[in-house]
């Protein structure tokens, strides 16, 4: 959008008007992609907050080329994947039990009020291996091109395409044993 | 029995909603407000005078109306000899912030926008302006540099020691950013307005057209990134040398921005004040 060349020259300029202004316009698409990505509330909130400061950090010497949406739901989905990769290493070292049960219950800091079905879509998407969920949610609910996923994942075209077709089959037999219950 | 089309189609169509509370709000801009402070270490508003001092103390200066001469010499040879394409940008970009009024409507929008987005903004000859967005309208005195707008601001206060509070304006942004943009320093500037849209341009320059009736009276400009495909036309008078369209477009998404000039509806007084535009929503 225009809108948007207007908004980053300004928040260079150091307009924090402008980055108000972006934040607000972007922050639910970031945290519900978050959300859905983690599985998780606080971790969602986490990655959105780092993601902005982080951004903001870069005020002067912030460069885009393409779309400023595309360009911060990439650093959401980079920030999701370095998370689950850290919760991934603390499972192996034995941590897991102790996680989950953190990660089940509300935390009192918590801020971001998810809907039912956010809650519900969240716990069926985690039943996907990480990757396969980032190809599904980034094509389908970020609207984002195969070729766009390849690029962030550092992966060819046809790997996010792979991923992508075993993420629907099993999101499928997921949905379709819920329905036979 | 679920096929893949249909979990295709549910998942992009599934409504997710989310709620944010004011708390997440403040905790996210009150540090990346202060980042972005920390980043930017010139503030173009505090430098400026110290500039214009630093130039008026330079012996260069003193050689400033002696330039000025021949530059003027070689302006009026070109002027009064030339083919008739010796309007340059500057002097576009001049008379435009010294039109007395006008009324300025952009739309903008890309290839995935249903309806393009507009904005109207007036001019009045006492640098006073309004602005609407469709959602608002929006009160400017550019000499005072003070702004109302008719909806009200939401405030947060945030808990950091250098970023008092978080204005949060959301209906009103869309007007503001642009009216922001072009009312920089108590004026109107088209360079200022250019220079936040294609990233790197490089330089506006007129473009050779064929000699027809309308290349006597319009002069078209055009100015194009150096890193994007991104670019810029601006058509302008040539005896009035001012701008009436500008059309900037990105080929890669098809965003689209159209800026239409009019300079011959001269609004009243109470056009721009917002005490009779608030008398006004209140009797009606």
């Amino acid at each position: 959008m225009l809108e948007d060349k207007v908004l980053i020259w300004k928040f260079k300029c150091g307009s924090g008007e402008a980055l108000c202004r972006i934040y607000e316009k972007y922050r639910k698409d970031l945290l519900r992609l978050a959300a859905i990505l983690s599985n998780n509330a606080c971790d969602a909130e986490d990655i959105v907050h780092d993601v902005f400061v982080t951004f903001a950090q870069s005020a002067e010497t912030f460069k885009l080329s393409g779309n400023l949406k595309s360009f911060l739901l990439t650093c959401v989905t980079n920030r999701a994947r370095n998370k689950n990769r850290a919760n991934q290493h603390r499972q192996t070292d034995g941590l897991d039990e102790a996680e989950s049960v953190v990660s089940q219950s509300k935390n009192p800091e918590q801020w971001m009020i998810q809907s039912e079905e956010l809650r519900r879509w969240s716990a069926i998407m985690a039943r996907l291996p990480y990757e396969q969920r980032e190809a599904v949610i980034l094509h389908l609910r970020a609207g984002m091109k195969f070729r766009q996923i390849a690029q962030s994942q550092g992966v060819s075209v046809n790997t996010v395409k792979g991923r992508y077709r075993y993420g629907l089959d099993k999101l499928r037999s997921i949905l379709n044993g819920e329905v036979e219950k | 029995m679920r096929s893949t089309e249909n979990i295709e189609k549910l998942v992009k169509n599934l409504d997710l909603d989310i709620d944010i509370n004011v708390q997440m709000d403040q905790a996210v801009l009150s540090e990346s407000l202060v980042a972005q402070k920390k980043s930017i270490k010139q503030q173009p508003a505090v430098i400026l005078p110290n500039i214009r001092r630093f130039i008026m103390k330079s012996p260069m200066t003193k050689l400033a109306p002696a330039a000025a001469v021949i530059i003027a010499v070689l302006i009026g040879i070109n002027h009064f000899g030339g083919s008739g394409t010796s309007v340059v940008w500057a002097e576009i970009a001049e008379h435009f912030e010294s039109v007395p009024f006008f009324n300025l409507t952009i739309y903008i929008g890309d290839d995935s926008s249903q309806e393009a987005k507009k904005i109207q903004i007036w001019k009045s000859e006492d640098s006073r302006v309004r602005a609407y967005d469709g959602n608002v309208t929006i009160y400017s005195d550019l000499k005072s540099s003070q702004m109302t707008a008719s909806a009200r601001n939401f405030a947060v206060k945030s808990n950091d020691p250098i970023v008092k509070w978080i204005i949060f304006d959301s209906n009103t942004s869309l007007a503001k950013i642009f009216l922001d943009t072009l009312g920089t320093e108590g004026q109107f500037s088209l360079d200022t307005l250019i220079k936040s849209l294609p990233p790197n341009v490089s330089g506006i320059t007129p473009v050779a057209t064929a000699d027809t009736v309308a290349s006597k009276e319009i002069i078209v400009f055009k100015a194009k990134s150096e890193t994007t495909p991104e670019h810029l036309t601006i058509w302008a008078l040539r005896e009035s040398k001012l701008p009436v369209q500008m059309q900037f477009r990105d080929p890669r998404n098809g965003e689209y921005g159209d800026f239409f000039f009019n300079y011959s509806e001269k609004m009243d007084d109470t056009f721009f004040d917002p005490n009779a535009f608030t008398k006004q929503s209140t009797s009606d």
